[in-house]
């Protein structure tokens, strides 16, 4: 317990004495490029300029969440920006709150790092005392502190310095605690959403996950005990066909029976599991994908081009999305072409699907469309993964449905 | 024929071992993984593989990969690849490595137990086995594309494309001829059409049915 404190207090002075350059660092890296941005900002260039600030703003308060842990305190990242734009960053709420920030803490640093090195500085002349008292005295007015019982003194009030500090800077650490957590952290109604969105991504990763479960169970036993029955009644009608006897008719037009039916189950179960959890998806989208656009009925171009590697839920969203989408032209567009692409960057994936076909493709209310199949099931799909929807099917086509998907749900 | 067989369901395993060995044939090795298929050909240089795609560790394409391996170090070793799903990029994957002595067939095939044992020793053969599915595939998305003008291909009548893919599937003229109700000089016309359009020699020790059905499907890679 004793090793504890002592590493707690060790990382408050720590925290303490580098308060003040810290800011000061911070307020000259942010504040410069914030108030020169915000002074130009009648002449275009502020603008960019104070965008700047803003970023160097976040990329302070990352800093600063970092060198929190010296507090003893851990504080969550505030939601990423909007975007990258320009405009994103200056609408970016975190950025501004860590200007806020640096407004409190210019006056609160200065005088948290006074009181550390000074305090801790007095400990530290009024220990180590003892050791060079004989070198160079100190001598206040006519007392030369060179005897015994001056020196203790002196070790004394070191020690006392060492003492009362910590008390001392309990009341700026704490103040410094608000702050970084009141502005530094997510708000509460962001650190809300953020537990929203969790549980949402978590839930859709669950359902993805129990699906590929069941699919690979399904594919580990009972199909493959099922293609087995099928290929054993395959082989049983060929020996039923050699058997002489009075029950032998019956014998053959049984086992083809039971031989037709656990075929027909073989295909069924198939068509059920790939339905579920297509297996060529863990080989990844665009091998996924060549497989269901080839052989369709209408030609499709596919263009695949992700630098990263989407979740597997996404994989999984978007598979389905354009399995959809391409049944859909199939069944309905009349189109001679359709094309599918899917483009990604560092934090989204586009997925758009495009035909030469009739158009007038409408995404149906749900009280419409009472099944919840079709365009509006898909929307549904897209946005439980947080993503957006959109189609453009004027009447006489043609098609375009664009969807945007986060690469992690 | 010796057989050594890959597949990582007991069950099936087991299956295809009482089947194969009903049918008079061999079974000189039986493995789960990739490791213990890559093991077994090489202890026995089997006439004939059976290669399930889905197997540990990843359970993707672990076999397919394998039976690539084997093709690469054992040209004379035939093998039929079977999937529950057939997936035309695989398909290409497997005789991107050369037809001969290669099957690609739907794991449900093995049901018409006849077939599939015939498609096996055509196979063993140096035959070309691909499962329908994969053929009509192709075909569907070239015959809709209209872009079939290059690689010899385009040249061909509808009828000639059908007799290619029917080709592709592994079967002989007679089989052809009677698919298409059609007499078997009139296949031998339309085979003998294909392989002048084609520009494949007329003479030579390559099957020369194989060279037409692997230009088919390296034009289906061309497009896809």
């Amino acid at each position: 317990v004793g090793r504890v404190w002592l590493r707690r207090r060790g990382e408050e002075a720590l925290y303490a004495v580098t308060d003040a350059p810290v800011t000061v660092a911070g307020i000259v890296s942010v504040g410069v490029l914030v108030i020169s941005g915000s002074a130009l900002i009648v002449v275009l260039i502020g603008l960019p300029v104070l965008a700047g600030g803003l970023i160097s703003a976040r990329a302070f308060g990352r800093f600063e969440r970092g060198r929190s842990r010296w507090l003893g305190i851990r504080v969550n990242d505030p939601p990423a920006a909007p975007g990258d734009r320009l405009r994103d960053a200056l609408v970016d709420p975190s950025g501004w709150r860590v200007v806020l920030y640096l407004m409190a803490k210019a006056p609160l640093a200065g005088a948290t790092t006074l009181l550390a090195v000074a305090g801790y500085g007095l400990a530290g002349i009024g220990l180590s005392y003892p050791f060079w008292f004989a070198v160079t005295p100190i001598v206040f007015g006519s007392y030369r502190m060179d005897t015994a019982g001056r020196v203790a003194t002196v070790a004394l009030f070191g020690a006392l310095a060492l003492a009362v500090t910590p008390l001392l800077l309990a009341g700026p650490l704490t103040v410094s605690r608000l702050a970084v957590r009141g502005l530094l952290g997510p708000s509460r109604l962001g650190g809300r959403v953020r537990a929203l969105e969790q549980a949402r991504g978590q839930a859709v990763e669950a359902s993805v996950e129990a699906l590929r479960r069941i699919e690979r169970d399904l594919h580990d036993g009972t199909q493959s005990r099922l293609v087995t029955l099928a290929m054993d009644l395959g082989h049983a009608r060929e020996l039923a066909a050699c058997v002489d006897g009075p029950s032998a008719d019956a014998l053959r037009t049984t086992v083809e029976a039971a031989h037709i039916n656990v075929q027909q189950a073989v295909a069924e179960l198939g068509a059920l599991v790939r339905g579920i959890h297509p297996p060529v998806l863990d080989e990844g989208l665009r091998t996924a994908l060549e497989s269901l656009t080839l052989g369709l009925g209408v030609p499709v171009g596919l263009r695949v081009e992700l630098p990263r590697r989407p979740h597997r839920a996404v994989e999984t969203i978007v598979y389905f999305c354009v399995a959809e989408l391409l049944g859909n032209v199939v069944k309905h567009s009349g189109a001679s072409t359709a094309a599918v692409d899917v483009l990604g960057d560092r934090r989204s994936v586009t997925l758009r699907v495009t035909d030469d076909g009739a158009g007038g493709a409408v995404v149906a209310s749900r009280a419409a469309d009472s099944t919840g199949s079709g365009l509006s099931g898909l929307a549904a799909r897209v946005s439980a993964a947080d993503g957006t929807l959109h189609v453009d099917s004027p009447p006489g086509g043609p098609t375009a449905v664009a969807i945007r998907l986060p690469l992690v749900v | 024929m010796r057989v050594v067989i890959a597949e990582d369901s007991v069950v099936l395993r087991d299956g295809l071992v009482r089947l194969l060995t009903a049918k008079g044939h061999e079974i000189v090795g039986e493995a789960d993984d990739p490791a213990g298929l890559l093991a077994a050909v090489n202890r026995e240089i089997p006439d004939v593989t059976v290669v399930d795609v889905r197997m540990p560790p990843t359970h993707t394409d672990d076999g397919l990969r394998a039976a690539i391996d084997i093709r690469r170090q054992h040209p004379s070793v035939a093998i039929l690849v079977f999937s529950q799903y057939i997936e035309v990029p695989h398909a290409r994957r497997l005789l991107a490595t050369g037809a001969e002595g290669i099957g690609y067939l739907l794991k449900d095939r093995v049901g018409q137990v006849g077939e599939f044992v015939e498609a096996l020793e055509r196979v063993a053969a140096g035959g070309t086995v691909l499962d329908p599915t994969v053929v009509s595939r192709l075909m569907l998305s070239r015959r809709d594309s209209q872009r079939a003008s290059d690689g010899g291909l385009g040249a061909l009548s509808p009828r000639e494309l059908e007799v290619l893919g029917l080709m592709a599937e592994g079967r002989s003229n007679a089989a052809i001829a009677s698919a298409l109700v059609v007499s078997a000089g009139a296949v031998e016309k339309y085979v003998g059409s294909i392989f002048t359009k084609l520009g494949l020699p007329t003479t030579g020790v390559t099957n020369r049915r194989v060279l037409a059905v692997l230009r088919y499907l390296q034009q289906g890679r061309a497009e896809g």
